[in-house]
């Protein structure tokens, strides 16, 4: 535990995660105006997945020096104790803390908990049994904060806690088991393409039902029914099948039988209630029958212990705490928070942010912590499972640096270089040849990047660290842009205005840097800098080709909101350490992609100036035809809401895309 | 590491954890507490897998490319 003497912890999970590029979640906010008193630190060990559980063992290990020097500490903890787990963590004693201070000490290891119900994200996991899972139990979730509460009583320590919300109106489930593979009424998503199954009907049946041929879609569900397989796909599979033909039903105009179908599967035994009811509910609004969808909804949030959202017995552990304690500011988000300041299950969008910082600076206020200065967050990031006794920092527990030091991976990439020259980079080459996976998947995904066009660009990189290749391979891309982007801020600051007039599309190299340390805990500036050549005139105009490319296949793909809200749990936490933990209304499209082509043509434009390269009028062009890209998905994705009837304004999305398609 | 080795450091630091104790009541309670609750709780969990590098670890299972 590193020494620090700040004025304030946070303890909490991603809804205050201060990492990332955009400085938009409550504290950063907040932090940055000048309302501080000097020399404010707030110390913030908030990382996705933290329960109030981690929150207590992270209390536990700070020092007596460090707790003295607290004035508050802020919680908004409960989403992340509700999702089941297969190893829930409990209550976090006193001896299960010196339990884990014995083990560390003895260094008899701490092992990762396995998981059984792993997400196989586009395949069928018929393994999956979620009835070993649980989620934290409220009794503990009381007993953890209470001790908490007990423990800055006794340091004299104020404590803001905001009673926590959530998403009711979200997709339910979407954080467990096999849900990708089942259908949500009015939600239109495109996964059929992406999924691998065995029975080929499934596919092909889901392909029929996101293009709206319902005759053809019922036929292929009652197939796989009647005349199933002989592989045994487990006590889900029928069941989802039921549920997506009672979908198709219902979207093809059968809504009584629908209805009728969905009750049954909500009586099966391992039926997802959350699923069912959220599905019957969607009926009652086409119907309009608005109270019961509401009933609906809130039966279907209720049972959901399958996605990260605060339920009702939890908050209730939360209002019985705020009153038994006297050293509690208690905040209600909801009084703050609507249904419109959120996109995903529980991070508020940007504004719900200013109104959520706004309640927290006023609680600052009222403890004293006033003044005119800003504040700096400091980030002391773990894992997880630091309750279970893992005390491994955020970066060796999520692997950001692999095992192999530079010099060796230098010499993995040229053996892997030769394999790729001779064609011969299957698996089994690879695994004759010593090189690990790590290498092939770090250079595939360098080349997702416009700079990098083909493994000659690679190759020219002299320097690798062990964070390039870790489970993070876009630390290099970070690493490599920074020192290009250092010399555009110094010698062609006007190219970064031009791409941050009313967005941030370009970041600056500094933030890279701070996100470079934050992920790996790497300082950059001691890491040896990339030797590569200059950008000539053929790179640059591959780099032009290969940006025209990746567009067109984005757009050829059409709008991509619900695909993209079905799947948040498979880029969130990934994405959230580009961006930071808010909500974007960009989460609905591809906007990494978009920032990549941005950082490619920025790059472009400064070689093309320097080396005179002539290619002004392409890149100009080119730039024009990316931000009105960038402009049409902004414009529809903001007017999105999950809970409003987007037919329309979907239809006038995907046709804007043809056109954009069009004028490429 | 075996068992007899994980044995002795186990004890000495509860002997150790026990003794930073400031009076003579909870050193005697941290010490017996130790040896009958926490020594083969330790144990115990020991024996149960060690970490290797394969994906069906909790905090692998990130989706690989965005």
């Amino acid at each position: 535990m590193k020494d620090f003497n700040p004025s304030i912890l946070i303890l909490s999970d991603s809804t205050s995660s201060t990492v990332g590029l955009e400085r938009k979640i409550h504290h950063m906010v907040i932090a940055d105006k000048k309302i501080w008193p000097k020399d404010t630190t707030i110390l913030n060990f908030s990382i996705p997945g933290t329960t109030s559980a981690d929150a207590l063992a992270y209390l536990r290990l700070l020092k007596s020096k460090t707790k003295k020097s607290l004035k508050a500490i802020f919680i908004y903890l409960g989403n992340c104790d509700t999702i089941s787990t297969e190893n829930p963590k409990g209550y976090y004693s006193y001896y299960n803390h010196i339990k884990h201070i014995i083990k560390r000490n003895v260094n008899s290891g701490f092992t990762k908990k396995r998981i059984k119900n792993k997400i196989l994200f586009y395949q069928w996991n018929k393994k999956v049994d979620l009835a070993i899972e649980q989620p934290e139990t409220p009794e503990n979730f009381e007993k953890n904060l209470s001790k908490i509460c007990c423990l800055a009583e006794k340091f004299g320590i104020e404590i803001i806690m905001v009673r926590s919300e959530a998403n009711k109106f979200f997709i339910p489930g979407l954080g467990k088991g096999n849900f990708i593979f089942y259908k949500f009424l009015g939600i239109n998503d495109k996964i059929s393409e992406s999924i691998e199954f065995p029975d080929e009907r499934l596919k092909k049946a889901l392909f029929f039902h996101e293009n709206q041929n319902y005759n053809k879609t019922l036929e292929l569900y009652k197939d796989i029914l009647e005349n199933p397989l002989e592989e045994n796909f487990g006590s889900e599979f029928n069941l989802m099948i039921l549920n997506n033909y009672a979908v198709a039903k219902a979207e093809f105009g059968y809504l009584d039988e629908a209805k009728h179908l969905l009750r049954i599967y909500l009586h099966e035994r391992f039926a997802r209630k959350e699923i069912g009811y959220f599905n019957l509910a969607q009926i009652e609004k086409i119907v309009g029958n608005q109270s019961t969808y509401e009933d609906l909804i809130f039966r279907s949030y209720e049972n959901d212990k399958f996605l990260y959202r605060i339920r009702k017995p939890y908050q209730n552990i939360l209002d019985g705490i705020s009153k038994k304690f006297k050293n509690i500011i208690y905040l209600d988000m909801k009084s703050a928070i609507s249904r419109t300041d959120y996109l995903d299950h529980c991070h508020p969008l940007p504004e719900g942010q200013k109104k959520l910082a706004k309640l927290i600076e006023e609680a600052y206020s009222k403890i004293g912590l006033t003044g005119n200065e800003k504040a700096t967050i400091v980030n002391d990031l773990y894992n997880p499972e630091l309750a279970n006794g893992n005390q491994s920092p955020f970066n060796f527990y999520f692997k950001s640096i692999s095992d192999i030091d530079g010099s060796k991976i230098r010499e993995l990439f040229k053996k892997y270089f030769n394999l790729v020259e001779k064609e011969i980079v299957a698996d089994y080459d690879l695994k004759i040849n010593n090189i690990p996976n790590e290498i092939q998947n770090a250079c595939q995904y360098y080349l997702k990047h416009p700079l990098f066009t083909n493994f000659d660009d690679i190759k020219e990189i002299q320097q690798f660290e062990a964070s390039d290749i870790g489970r993070f391979p876009e630390n290099f891309i970070y690493r490599f842009i920074i020192p290009i982007l250092k010399k555009i801020e110094i010698r062609q600051p006007q190219l970064l205005e031009k791409f941050n007039k009313s967005q941030i599309l370009v970041h600056s190299s500094d933030s890279f840097k701070r996100i470079l340390k934050e992920q790996t805990g790497v300082n950059f500036d001691l890491l040896k800098n990339i030797r590569c050549k200059n950008f000539g005139l053929n790179r640059v105009k591959r780099i032009i080709a290969k940006i025209k490319t990746l567009i067109l296949e984005d757009l050829n793909r059409g709008n991509q909101i619900y695909t993209r809200l079905k799947t948040t749990m498979y880029w969130y936490f990934r994405e959230s350490l580009r961006f930071g933990s808010h909500s974007r209304n960009s989460m609905l499209y591809n906007r990494v992609l978009y920032e990549y082509v941005c950082e490619a043509l920025i790059i472009s434009f400064f070689y093309n100036k320097e080396n005179k390269y002539g290619l002004e009028n392409d890149l100009a062009n080119l730039y024009n035809k990316v931000l009105k890209i960038i402009y049409t998905h902004d414009f529809y994705c903001q007017k999105f809401k999950i809970y409003d009837n987007t037919e329309k304004l979907l239809a006038d999305y995907n046709s804007k895309i043809k056109d954009l398609i069009k004028n490429f | 590491m075996d068992i007899t080795q994980l044995i002795k450091k186990v004890t000495k630091e509860i002997v150790k954890f026990s003794m930073s104790k400031k009076n003579y009541r909870s050193k005697m309670l941290y010490l017996i507490k130790g040896f009958f609750y926490l020594l083969p709780l330790i144990l115990e969990e020991n024996k149960k897998g060690k970490a290797n590098t394969d994906d069906e670890l909790l905090g692998d299972d990130i989706y690989p490319l965005f």
